[in-house]
């Protein structure tokens, strides 16, 4: 069956039960991208968030997604909706880069390394371990997430596509 | 930050980006970055004209390059001083490794990577192009505006623009302010964007009347 390539894109939340289907996040700087799998209904869904959480809590921001606090639980909801049981569920976590280093450059923002930490604790809380992650260091990455087999591979610039 | 600092910066990037004088002053920046890349380069490097855009986040990579995975340089300094903001020079890899031959007087296809020597090259390409910039926006204003020390990041054009979307999203809504232009060289063979873009509270973009 041919790959139906399903772009997650920044603040996008997709998800999934077409074996055809492959969810991809490009190009994953310091955003993370957090996948949940059910490998018995074969339902999938993946999560690409900016930041780690919204400045302003008082009201609902316009996009929960694009954090990653508001953006997981709502991963969860969406793949629950699709069929998923939440006690078979894997849970993947990539991204997370500082892209911003250079000599004498000082980026204290930190965004990459805040979204691992906001995503290990959200997901920690909700009683989810993560069965894999590939996050850190200082390069972007592409995140796909097959549907079809659960499997889910990571790309760097230059590199070949390998299984996380 | 205090409220009335965040309300001067927001006056000043007001004032210039869209009072009655911002197309002059914004005209006479620009020129000034491309006489002196112009210098650098030995080409003739000409500017278009710039123009205010409101990027919404979704939209932000297809207004930055052609593919979410193209081999990407990025040149990103910091706006500092009486104003803040962030400016990006994005390059596709070919076209910047061009550039790096023209700099350093070599035949077109002599570098083939961007290694430190070359990424020491780009990385004064974004410092002489922000500088030409804010100074003329000193000079005018009167106030200190200056740029950091650059980073050079090479890398896929989603990752790059994605790390600048996130240090501007900690501000602002689901917008980006952009300052949109590019440079060209003569015979067309480089082409950059070169951006700029203030740093917004949220209740603050309503005032950008943008196209």
């Amino acid at each position: 069956m041919a790959d139906n390539v399903r772009s997650v894109s920044i603040g996008q939340i997709v998800v999934s039960k077409s074996a055809a289907d492959v969810l991809v996040a490009y190009g994953l700087g310091s955003c993370v991208a957090v996948s949940m799998y059910d490998p018995q209904r074969k339902v999938g869904g993946m999560l690409h968030a900016l930041l780690p959480s919204a400045a302003n809590k008082s009201t609902m921001p316009d996009n929960p997604a694009k954090f990653v606090d508001l953006g997981v639980p709502l991963l969860l909801d969406e793949v629950l909706k699709l069929g998923a049981s939440r006690s078979g569920l894997i849970v993947r976590l990539c991204g997370g880069a500082s892209m911003l280093t250079s000599p004498g450059f000082k980026n204290t923002l930190n965004i990459g390394d805040r979204n691992v930490a906001t995503a290990h604790e959200v997901l920690k809380s909700m009683g989810f371990s993560i069965k894999a992650q590939d996050t850190g260091g200082n390069n972007g990455r592409t995140a796909k997430l097959y549907i079809a087999t659960g499997e889910m591979t990571i790309r760097t610039m230059g590199q070949q596509e390998r299984p996380l | 930050m205090s409220t009335q600092k965040i309300d001067q910066q927001a006056e000043l990037w007001l004032q210039i980006l869209t009072s009655e004088k911002s197309g002059e002053l914004l005209g006479a920046a620009m020129k000034n970055v491309a006489d002196n890349l112009s210098m650098m380069t030995g080409r003739e490097i000409t500017v278009d004209p710039p123009v205010l855009k409101s990027i919404p986040l979704s939209e932000l990579l297809e207004h930055g390059a052609e593919s979410p995975e193209a081999e990407t340089v990025g040149i990103y300094l910091l706006i500092e001083g009486d104003l803040h903001g962030q400016s990006l020079l994005i390059f596709g890899l070919t076209d910047a490794l061009y550039l790096v031959d023209m700099l350093m007087g070599e035949e077109p296809g002599t570098t083939q990577e961007m290694d430190d020597v070359a990424q020491s090259a780009m990385a004064e390409i974004g410092n002489i192009s922000l500088a030409s910039f804010l100074n003329v926006l000193s000079d005018k204003t009167g106030h200190s505006i200056v740029p950091s020390p650059p980073a050079v990041i090479i890398d896929m054009a989603a990752s790059i623009l994605a790390a600048v979307a996130a240090n501007t999203m900690e501000f602002a809504a689901d917008q980006l302010i952009i300052l949109d232009t590019a440079f060209k060289d003569a015979g067309r063979v480089i082409q950059t964007k070169f951006w700029v873009i203030p740093n917004m509270e949220t209740n603050i973009i309503q005032y950008f009347k943008t196209k």
